[in-house]
This record gives C-alpha cells, sequence and structure tokens, in this order.
C-alpha cells in the first residue's frame, strides 16, 4: 500500500506529504549529526534484523571458518603441549604460593571489616554483533544488555585488555565506545607505577591518531616515565565504572604541553583492536 | 508490480547482507592502514531502482534510505538524502532503461564518491570522525573506490542474468 500512495492525483496533497517528508528528514539527519541516540522503535528494528542477520548468516560462517582455522590449530597443539609440560613443573610452586596470598588477603579483609576491594570484580563473556562500517574505530554493538545487568559506564575487555566502555543500552543489546574513539562519556582514571616505585594516576582523555596511542594527563608530579610500565584502571571513578587493576595498555613517551603545567602520557593499548569477536564485561564485585 | 518490488528488495538486502558479512568477517582494519568498505548493496540499487518504474523511484530510495541507515548507518539519516541523490545521478546520466557497462561504472564510480565523501564532510563538520581528508582519501576512499570497481563489474554480468532486473516500460 506504501507504493500506491505515489499515484495520488491529488497535487495539494502529495506537495504536503514530499514538504512533510522533507521537513522530517531534515529534522532526523540534523539531530543524527549532533549525537541524537536511537528511538526505542530504531532499536527494536535494528536489534531484530541485526539479530536475524548475526544467527541466520554470519554465525553459521563463522562456524565454518572456525571450524577451519580450529583444524589448523591442532596442528600446533602437539607442539604447545610439549612446552606447556615443561612450565607445569613450576606450577606447582606458584598455585601453593597464591593459596598462601588468598588466604592471607581474606584474613586481611575480615580484621578490616572489608567485604570488597576495589580490584576485585566478575566478567561476562558477550559476542560482538554489529560493527559499523562508519565508525569502525569508535564504537561497537555487543549481544548483551539490560537483561544481563549491563550499565552505562561498565568496562568492557578482551582477553588482553580494556578495550572500551558502554555508552548506552537495550533490554538485550549495549553500545560499546571504544578506547580508539577518543570520545568517553566520562575521562577514565588510570594508575602505573614508575621504576622508582613511585605510584602515579591520571586520567585518559583521548586517542592519539598520529602516534595510534592513548592521551592519558598525568596527574601525579613526576619528571621521568619510562616506556613500556604497564597502566592499569586505577578504580577511581565510583561506583559502577571501571575496577582496579584492569590493564589498559603501556606506556610510550611523556610529553608535556610546553609550559611544564602538565604532562600527558602516550600509551599503547594492550587489546587487538582489530579482533573483538569475543568480549567480555567487567562488573564490580 | 509488487511480487516485482518485493523480489527485487530481497535481491538488494541480500547485497546489504552480504556487504555486512563482508565486514563482519574481515575485522583486521588497523587505524592508520588501509580500509576497505564492500558497498555491494549500494551499487546493486543502481540495477533495482532503474528496474522501478519511474514514479516508485523516489519513495523506494526513501525506504531503502531509512532501512539502511538504522541498521547499518548507526541511525545516521543522512544516508536516506543519499540513496534519494542517487536516484537523481541514475536519472542525469542514464538514458535508456538497459544500463550499458559504462553506464553502469561511471555510475557505480558516482555512487561510492557521493556514499563515502558526503558523509565524510558531514562528520567532518559535527567533529564525529578521527580522519584528516588525507587518511580519508588514501586509506580509506581510493581503496573502497578501486575494490567495489571490482564488485561492480560482478554485479553488472550477475545482473544482466535476472530476469527481475528485466524493465517493463520506457520512460525516457
Amino acid at each position: 500500500m506504501f507504493f500506491e500512495v505515489v499515484s495520488l492525483k491529488n497535487n495539494t496533497f502529495k506537495t504536503v506529504v514530499i514538504g512533510a517528508i522533507i521537513i522530517s528528514l531534515t529534522v532526523l539527519t540534523l539531530g543524527s549529526l549532533s549525537g541524537r541516540t536511537r528511538s526505542y522503535f530504531e532499536s527494536i528494528f535494528h536489534d531484530t534484523v541485526a539479530s536475524i542477520e548475526y544467527y541466520v548468516v554470519k554465525k553459521p560462517i563463522s562456524m565454518v571458518t572456525d571450524a577451519i582455522s580450529e583444524v589448523n590449530a591442532i596442528r600446533s597443539v602437539y607442539n604447545e603441549n610439549r612446552l606447556l609440560q615443561e612450565k607445569l613443573n613450576s606450577y606447582a610452586s606458584v598455585e601453593a604460593n597464591t593459596d598462601v596470598l588468598s588466604n592471607e588477603l581474606n584474613e586481611l579483609k575480615k580484621q578490616l571489616n572489608i567485604e570488597n576491594l576495589p580490584s576485585e570484580y566478575q566478567v561476562k563473556a558477550f559476542s560482538l554483533v554489529t560493527r559499523s562500517f562508519d565508525k569502525w574505530d569508535d564504537e561497537v554493538t555487543i549481544n548483551g544488555g539490560e537483561n544481563n545487568g549491563l550499565t552505562k559506564n561498565m568496562v568492557v575487555v578482551n582477553n588482553k585488555g580494556m578495550i572500551g566502555v558502554i555508552t548506552s543500552t537495550t533490554p538485550i543489546t549495549s553500545n560499546v565506545m571504544l578506547l580508539t574513539s577518543g570520545n568517553y562519556l566520562n575521562d577514565i582514571p588510570v594508575m602505573f607505577t614508575v621504576e622508582d616505585g613511585t605510584t602515579c594516576f591520571g586520567l585518559i582523555e583521548g586517542y592519539d591518531d598520529e602516534n595510534e596511542a592513548l592521551i592519558v594527563n598525568v596527574l601525579t608530579n613526576v619528571a621521568v616515565i619510562q616506556p613500556d610500565i604497564k597502566v592499569y584502571t586505577s578504580g577511581l571513578g565510583g561506583e559502577g565504572k571501571a575496577p582496579k587493576g584492569i590493564f589498559v595498555g603501556t606506556s610510550v613517551k611523556l610529553h608535556d604541553y610546553g609550559d611544564n603545567t602538565k604532562k600527558y602520557l602516550l600509551v599503547k593499548i594492550a587489546a587487538d583492536m582489530n579482533d573483538l569477536e569475543y568480549i567480555s564485561v567487567v562488573q564490580q564485585a | 508490480m509488487r511480487t516485482k518490488i518485493i523480489k527485487l528488495s530481497l535481491f538488494l538486502a541480500l547485497a546489504f547482507i552480504i556487504d555486512s558479512t563482508i565486514t563482519y568477517l574481515t575485522p583486521y582494519k588497523i587505524r592508520g592502514s588501509y580500509e576497505f568498505v564492500s558497498s555491494i548493496g549500494i551499487l546493486s540499487f543502481l540495477y533495482v531502482v532503474n528496474a522501478l518504474k519511474l514514479r516508485y523511484q523516489y519513495w523506494y530510495a526513501l525506504a531503502v534510505g531509512f532501512y539502511y541507515s538504522i541498521i547499518y548507518a548507526n541511525s545516521q539519516f543522512i544516508y536516506v538524502w543519499l540513496f534519494m541523490i542517487d536516484v537523481f545521478l541514475i536519472h542525469s546520466y542514464i538514458k535508456t532503461r538497459k544500463i550499458s557497462f559504462n553506464e553502469s561504472l561511471v555510475n557505480s564510480v558516482g555512487l561510492i564518491v557521493i556514499h563515502q565523501t558526503i558523509p565524510f564532510i558531514a562528520y567532518s563538520l559535527a567533529n564525529m570522525t578521527n580522519l584528516s581528508v588525507t587518511q580519508f582519501i588514501f586509506l580509506r576512499f581510493l581503496p573502497t573506490l578501486i575494490g567495489n570497481m571490482i564488485f561492480g563489474v560482478i554485479i553488472y554480468f550477475v545482473v544482466d542474468q535476472l530476469e527481475i532486473f528485466e524493465v517493463e516500460q520506457t520512460f525516457y
């Protein structure tokens, strides 16, 4: 019936309809360019089609490609297994040491009446549903939402480190703003320890395209920061945000803004931002 | 005509799914390196819209634009305008209802240029992209244009074999 509308002979009505469409479209276009978020109807429509595409087309294809790559991977398992067996000899002592430290930690928590430390968190695994053509480096959509207990500002990681922060949620999906976007809802607090043992704090403020590194505004007064220092989240962002100890990346170089009043550290992201098929959302304990 | 529109729409939806699947299966794009955006759906739109009766074409572009914007472009409704501009471009260059190989090449270039440059300009003005003009041209636009020209040739020969793209009436 939609297409029958176009054959209307009534020119006035036709002009009114076309005018209304042009005005609505202009408003929608300007709105989307100024950061408008998806409406409820758009979210439902997008989620439905994206889920059908994912489970009917993409998932079966990726299962086949995964199976092929798994067959190839099996070939190298034997060698890896031999190496692992060598490492296994030292595992028993590490495990025993971990048990001792865990017990000591629990004892200290009991004595100090602390329920959860800022570094305690749990992760939930999800899959990537969409990665928009035009915002490849900026955001992704994952197949978990409010129904899975996900909320805005939760940190998202993959097996190598932090990849981004949840910016919006629907009941079944969530939008994740990637670290490479440089557009964060709030600055992300981080910490690192320099060679002399000083613990420094900073805020991730953006992303430097030229150097392909995060820009961390260093809040602690420090003269030198060596390269390859590990940078973690500090857990100082408040409740419901990044817990302490999520690996972000390694330091590259310390810069100042020319007047020595403010310094920023370039940090190379640890996570492989090109391989985001399986990711996890971090929830504070 | 209704059956034809449904068949053409299914063809177009399939083309968009192929684009989306190509993007999904090739996630190895590194910031600062070459980036290719598969545009089989946009190139197929040329033939789909040409196979429709003239009075349906802009309305069809409107519907496709909304579908594309919501599903594949994060509700960036600038794409609705782009599909309308595509129809205008197709009208201004193609003079016969049977698209020749040369016409398809010129139109394919036009469609890719429109769908790459206009959003980039809009996103730059709205401060929504980190790409510089040089990075955009050399790392994204040219690889996308060259890659899709290959797809364009394949689509031309595929469409040539399909009955649903046969034109019923002459309008020009």
